[in-house]
């Protein structure tokens, strides 16, 4: 059994289940993006699997072996994370923050090898950041320091990537540009992702599979037309929007005004028929 | 780190020259050289002379070295593992326990316990300081928690603790001298058996805090961050606030209590070297003790023939530091 495998995990916080019951599976290489609206439990459940968040039932198992077995040294070997919010500490170098993804392949003792430095100075080249190298962390625009992040998850060497909310302080531009870097090194790499995404839009045209969660259950799974459809956002997202497909755009989801007085109701409607 | 090796020379040499006795330099110079292995150098001081150099001020410039080192990398290890900029032996509670435990110490030797000693009793103390300090400051949710919070809990720990060891203190008479002599500082009668006897618990809190600098650099990203790199927040806070305790519990055994050390040099480091505890922890170690080296030649001329307790002036310079910290501090969390 290779990639990820959840099967029925539930995780409580304080008294209330904010993961219940959970069962998926991301194929290795595949890119899973996990939808839902706010408080549906796609950020707990990507701690959940991290091991950032303790896991009441159920079991997490990747490439067969049972997470909860691992230390976070194997752990971390397997999967990298890049969170919505990474802490940035003061002062401190883009190039040092890098290399921080090697704490997992270096023992107590021992000081980075030149194989450390060669993995980090490749990740800052594959996401351009070797102009801002020498940089601080906390002189970084949202989108350099996104970037950042994503290269010190490609320092850790890991088969599994989990992303948070990759483009959630990102503009539409940055945002499109992260996905596309997500999207190219995986295929390079072979990596597998699994991520919470905000924007549907972006979800249906980079991920292979949707899954979306509601009240801390996943309650749709497939390709995205299958899951992003005019009646699931309404029922779950309390929605009203117009869901577009066309062969060469993917999925475009516009949000309506429920005041129609406005005139300015979209007029793509006719996109429909392209 | 050449530098401040130079320097950590320089104010321990100067330490050796200053003092009521006048001695020369070159004749401390060769009466030092003597001792290397395989020299023969003729020194002109007097058999007095050379008692005062070896006997007084030699272990007393050391042992401001080793607990001004101890106290430095002791609070940068602090400020590392609590990500809090304000963290310092002193404020964390740390010092008033091991001042507790080392006065418990003198107490049950005055009561038919001869042989207890100082220093394992302040080590306890000193973990119930930063326990209670620590504890407290999470009892306050997490929003509402800040980098003053902990220094704030560390600051009743610290009164509460000081009370208890006053109250022993006073309705103990007869011990009442040694534990207040001890309180103020004893560095002025330090010898050569005090060194030996704290010297290994702050060696161990050395070597466990070199070993762990990386470790703290990655603890700056956060628990969550850090476990998922690779390294477990819980353990490294448990190692690392040991080992700074223990020798913190050494130096205030040795030396009694001694404030804002492990703020004004680690910070100034910062400074000077920048955010990198690989470069913190050692760079603390050697000017933490060239700090309280100058610091107690500062506290035994300025007053001179009388002294001031090296506490005092410590506390003259670490005020404003620590006020200065405390408005920059946003910028470091």
């Amino acid at each position: 059994m290779n990639g990820l495998q959840l099967t029925n995990v539930s995780v409580v916080l304080g008294e209330a289940r904010v993961v219940d019951g959970v069962s998926l599976r991301v194929e290795e290489g595949e890119w899973l993006g996990l939808i839902g609206p706010n408080g549906a439990g796609k950020t707990t459940l990507l701690r959940a699997i991290a091991g950032a968040a303790d896991i009441e039932t159920g079991e997490v198992y990747y490439s067969a072996r049972d997470l909860s077995q691992l230390g976070v040294r194997q752990r971390a070997r397997l999967m990298a994370v890049v969170p919505q919010h990474p802490v940035v500490p003061w002062g401190m170098a883009v190039a040092d923050y890098v290399l921080l993804g090697r704490t997992a392949h270096m023992g107590w003792l021992s000081r980075e090898t030149s194989n450390d430095l060669d993995v980090a100075r490749e990740a800052v080249r594959d996401l351009g950041l070797e102009k801002l190298s020498g940089r601080r962390l906390d002189e970084l625009s949202g989108g350099e320091l996104q970037r950042a992040v994503l290269a010190r998850a490609l320092t850790q060497a890991a088969p599994l990537l989990i992303l948070d909310e990759p483009t959630s302080s990102l503009d539409v531009g940055h945002g499109q540009q992260m996905m596309e870097m997500v999207d190219r090194l995986r295929r390079e790499q072979g990596l597998t992702v699994i991520s919470a995404i905000h924007d549907l839009t972006l979800a249906a045209q980079f991920c292979d599979r949707l899954v979306m969660m509601a009240g801390g259950k996943a309650i749709l799974e497939g390709p995205p037309r299958a899951v992003i459809t005019e009646r699931s956002l309404r029922d779950h997202y309390g929605a009203s929007v117009r869901v577009l497909t066309g062969p060469d755009f993917g999925v475009v989801v516009i949000p309506l005004r429920s005041d129609n007085g406005s005139g300015d109701r979209p007029a793509s409607l006719d996109v429909e028929t392209l | 780190m050449v530098l401040a090796v130079a320097l950590g020379i320089a104010v321990l040499g100067v330490a050796l020259l200053v003092g009521p006795a006048g001695l020369g330099m070159g004749d401390v110079v060769a009466a030092l050289a003597d001792r290397l292995p395989f020299l023969e150098v003729e020194s002109s001081l007097t058999e007095r002379e050379l008692t005062i150099l070896w006997e007084i001020r030699l272990p007393r410039a050391v042992m401001g070295a080793l607990v001004g080192a101890t106290l430095a990398s002791a609070g940068a290890a602090y400020q590392g593992v609590f990500r809090n900029p304000l963290a310092d032996p002193y404020l964390l509670g740390v010092a008033a326990g091991a001042g507790l435990g080392a006065t418990v110490a003198i107490l049950l030797r005055a009561k038919g316990f001869p042989s207890m000693p100082l220093a394992p009793l302040a080590f306890v103390g000193a973990v119930l300081g930063v326990a209670l300090s620590y504890g407290l400051s999470r009892t306050r949710g997490r929003e509402k928690r800040s980098a003053t919070t902990l220094v704030l809990a560390g600051v009743a720990v610290a009164s509460f603790l000081t009370a208890v060891q006053t109250f022993l203190q006073l309705t103990n008479v007869t011990t009442l001298r040694e534990v207040y002599s001890w309180i103020l500082g004893r560095l002025v009668t330090v010898g050569w058996g005090d060194l030996y006897a704290v010297l290994p618990y702050m060696a161990v809190s050395w070597v466990v805090l070199l070993v762990f600098r990386r470790a703290l650099d990655v603890m700056a990203v956060g628990d969550d961050e850090a476990a998922t790199l690779g390294l477990s927040p819980r353990a490294v806070r448990l190692i690392v606030v040991g080992a700074a305790t223990l020798g913190a519990a050494a130096a205030v055994s040795a030396s009694g209590l001694i404030a804002f050390v492990g703020i004004i040099v680690p910070h100034t480091v910062r400074l000077l070297a920048g955010w990198s505890y690989r470069v913190i922890i050692p760079l603390s170690l050697l000017l933490g003790g060239a700090f309280l080296t100058a610091a107690d030649l500062v506290a035994r001329t300025v007053v001179s023939p009388a002294e001031l307790p090296i506490g005092v002036v410590t506390a003259f310079l670490g005020g404003p530091f620590f006020l200065m910290v405390l408005r920059t501090s946003g910028d470091l969390e």
